[in-house]
């Protein structure tokens, strides 16, 4: 009678990565890498903060838990999803940078983004930049008048808010209201010249998602939920995401 | 014994080398080829020696041909498709349709002059091999839109302008698909920009280059380069594109015609971007042993293709020893693409009633028998089937054919 099998290790312990596995469809491919390198040879974000995709990705299937959610390269990523785009196995790693930025307590996350999703959480604008309902109606509804008089060519153009039963429901990123208004204005042409039935919205028109960059989820859900009720109260049928 | 007829279809180097197997055992074959030429794209491909044989097997496509010619009991059916096939008592019996043949073989000389002189590029092709008769063929369209310059052309009298298309039907007792595949469009690879850029070309294309040039040559302006870059994978072994499968002739290609420049252009410099190198096969991890020394191996797959001065291109690729992008410039870039399934092979499978496997490829009925469909009389051979090379693909033909002899009970 021989000794009793050895049993190596104990249970493995569950990983980051499993973690996101399980959240998404086929779990991301997670674990399809051929380390092939096509998504660092690619990626915007490749080199800065010592890190890269793949590497990012390979640590992550190691189980380097902790260097994967402290490492600040998360915060680099523009999650343009490039890195996703090249992989011939089509590897989700922009999600995986996601959990991992979710992973930060939300007070450590960069300033500038967590005071622009506040920003936007503040009012039903959803603008990163704060303005309210009124501030953005009074600046579209100004500089309207202004070019109408300036360019007779455009004296019946219209820029629109909360327009019932326009086709498209524009959104708009809060900088040009507030600080360059004029580059509003050829988007209204392009729109007023190809006849296009569109409007704002009073309520969710700041185009930004900065809550998205946060990583904060319900904060996300809350202004993207503003702008897309706005629309379907309006009974829009398209929306132009502008940004 | 009643003589056996047996039709294959396509007339690359898995369908002639059946055909020529078939007809040695005294079987009548009817081999059919939708283009004018037979050969399919292996007849195009170059001898890949450097200062010796390195075993591509493109030497015996010729060989093959030439034998299949000369064979009587072979019947070669040019522009021929197949319309429509339907069996009864082990019989099959295929209705076909032929041509127009402007160019009548008895009579044509294969001099050329329609060729030459034609007053458009494409409107008459050529073959590869010698071993084409006619060695030419004038497109239906090139004879549209050129009716009278081809009329009167011919010193031979050989062209006819207004043949048409006709149909013939074939009893046969035994089908082989010998269909092929379809090499990987690398437009499908957008951040290459191989539309965009002249001296981005594929394996493909280098080996026509090769046959048009006797050497390697850039697109653009037709000389030698003196910086080349492969890069490995190019539509193979890719999720987002539906294709997991490793096309294994990628890697012998690109290292053999690495090779081969390099012997005739010692100077060349030539770097291959690869993930793995499917180094399998008898002699082949020794002779990447040589390639290693012989050009640079890096192990990161490059994504974005930019034009510089002069149409050369820059590559940009992960360094993975300093953890950054680099950019490097080259005068030529060879995408290696990979072997995809016939984009026919949905019809031909609606055709004939066999089943294609999750790639799109022909499926073999039976793992270890991978010549056999899912319809009894129906054989597969060659890359139809799956990704093979040349010599891959005439062992399988051979075996096919040995089938099929079985099948007819003509061996045992």
């Amino acid at each position: 009678m021989g000794e009793a099998a050895i049993k190596l290790g104990g249970k493995k312990e569950s990983t980051f990565m499993d973690k996101v596995k399980e959240i998404l469809p086929d779990g991301g491919n997670l674990n399809l890498c051929l380390t092939c390198g096509a998504c660092s040879s690619g990626c915007p974000a490749t080199g800065l903060e010592g890190m890269d995709p793949r590497k990012f990705l390979r640590m992550a299937a190691l189980g380097l838990d902790e260097e994967i959610t402290s490492t600040p390269w998360v915060w680099h990523c523009t999650m343009c999803q490039r890195c996703i785009y090249v992989c011939p196995m089509k590897i989700d790693i922009p999600r995986l940078v996601y959990y991992a930025r979710q992973s930060w307590p939300r007070e450590e996350r960069p300033k500038g983004l967590i005071n622009s999703c506040d920003m936007a959480l503040r009012n039903d604008s959803c603008s990163a930049m704060g303005a309210s309902p009124d501030d953005f109606s009074f600046v579209v509804e100004d500089l309207l008048d202004e070019y109408r008089e300036a360019q007779p060519e455009f004296k019946d153009m219209d820029a629109p808010i909360d327009k019932e039963g326009a086709e498209f429901f524009l959104n708009q990123n809060s900088r040009e209201p507030v600080t360059e208004p004029d580059e509003m204005v050829p988007l209204w042409k392009i729109l007023h010249s190809a006849g296009i039935n569109w409007t704002y919205g009073s309520k969710g028109w700041g185009g930004e998602n900065y809550c998205m960059f946060l990583a904060d989820d319900e904060a996300w859900k809350n202004t993207v939920a503003m702008s897309i009720n706005q629309a379907k109260s309006l009974g829009c049928k398209t929306y132009l995401n502008t940004e | 014994m009643e003589e056996k007829q047996v039709m294959i279809m396509g007339g690359g180097i898995a369908g002639l080398t059946a055909a020529r197997d078939l007809a040695e055992f005294g079987v009548n074959v009817h081999l059919i080829e939708k283009s004018s030429f037979m050969g399919g794209y292996a007849i195009g491909y170059t001898c890949k020696a450097s200062t010796e044989c390195l075993q591509c097997g493109a030497c015996s496509v010729e060989k093959t041909l030439k034998e299949a010619t000369e064979t009587p009991n072979i019947e070669f059916h040019l522009s021929t498709t197949v319309e429509a096939v339907s069996s009864e008592n082990n019989k099959f019996s295929a209705k076909l349709k032929k041509g127009p043949f402007f160019i009548d073989p008895e009579r044509c000389n294969n001099c050329g002059l329609c060729y030459e002189k034609s007053p458009e590029k494409g409107a008459v092709l050529r073959g590869y091999s010698k071993n084409n008769h006619p060695l030419y063929a004038i497109t239906a369209e090139g004879i549209q839109s050129h009716r009278d310059f081809f009329a009167s052309v011919c010193p031979e009298g050989a062209i006819s302008v207004d043949a048409k298309a006709t149909s013939e039907t074939l009893g046969v007792d035994a089908l082989i698909v010998a269909t092929g595949f379809e090499p990987f469009d690398p437009n499908q690879k957008p951040t290459y920009r191989y539309a965009e850029h002249a001296n981005v070309i594929t394996g493909l294309d280098m080996e026509r280059i090769k046959r048009t040039h006797g050497a390697l040559v850039r697109p653009s302006d037709g000389q030698p380069p003196e910086k080349i870059a492969f890069i490995q994978c190019v539509g193979s072994r890719d999720e987002r594109l539906g294709h997991l499968w490793c096309s294994r002739v990628c890697c012998p290609y690109a290292l053999r015609s690495a090779q081969s420049i390099k012997t005739q252009s010692p100077e060349m410099d030539i770097t291959i971007f690869y993930m793995d190198i499917q180094n399998i096969g008898k002699n082949f991890p020794e002779f990447y042993q040589t390639c290693k020394s012989d050009f640079r191996f890096i192990r990161s797959i490059p994504v974005d293709i930019f034009g510089e001065d002069n149409d050369r291109l820059s590559l940009r690729r992960f360094d993975e020893t300093e953890g950054t992008t680099v950019m490097e410039t080259f005068d030529l870039v060879v995408l290696s693409i990979g072997i995809m399934p016939n984009s026919e092979n949905p019809a031909i499978s609606k055709l004939l009633g066999i089943e294609l496997d999750q790639d799109g490829f022909i499926d073999h009925n039976d793992a270890l028998n991978q010549t056999l469909t899912s319809q009894n009389g129906i054989f597969v051979a060659g890359t139809a089937s799956g990704p093979n090379s040349i010599p891959g693909s005439m062992a399988q033909a051979g075996h096919a054919a040995g089938e099929v002899l079985k099948y007819l009970g003509v061996t045992q």
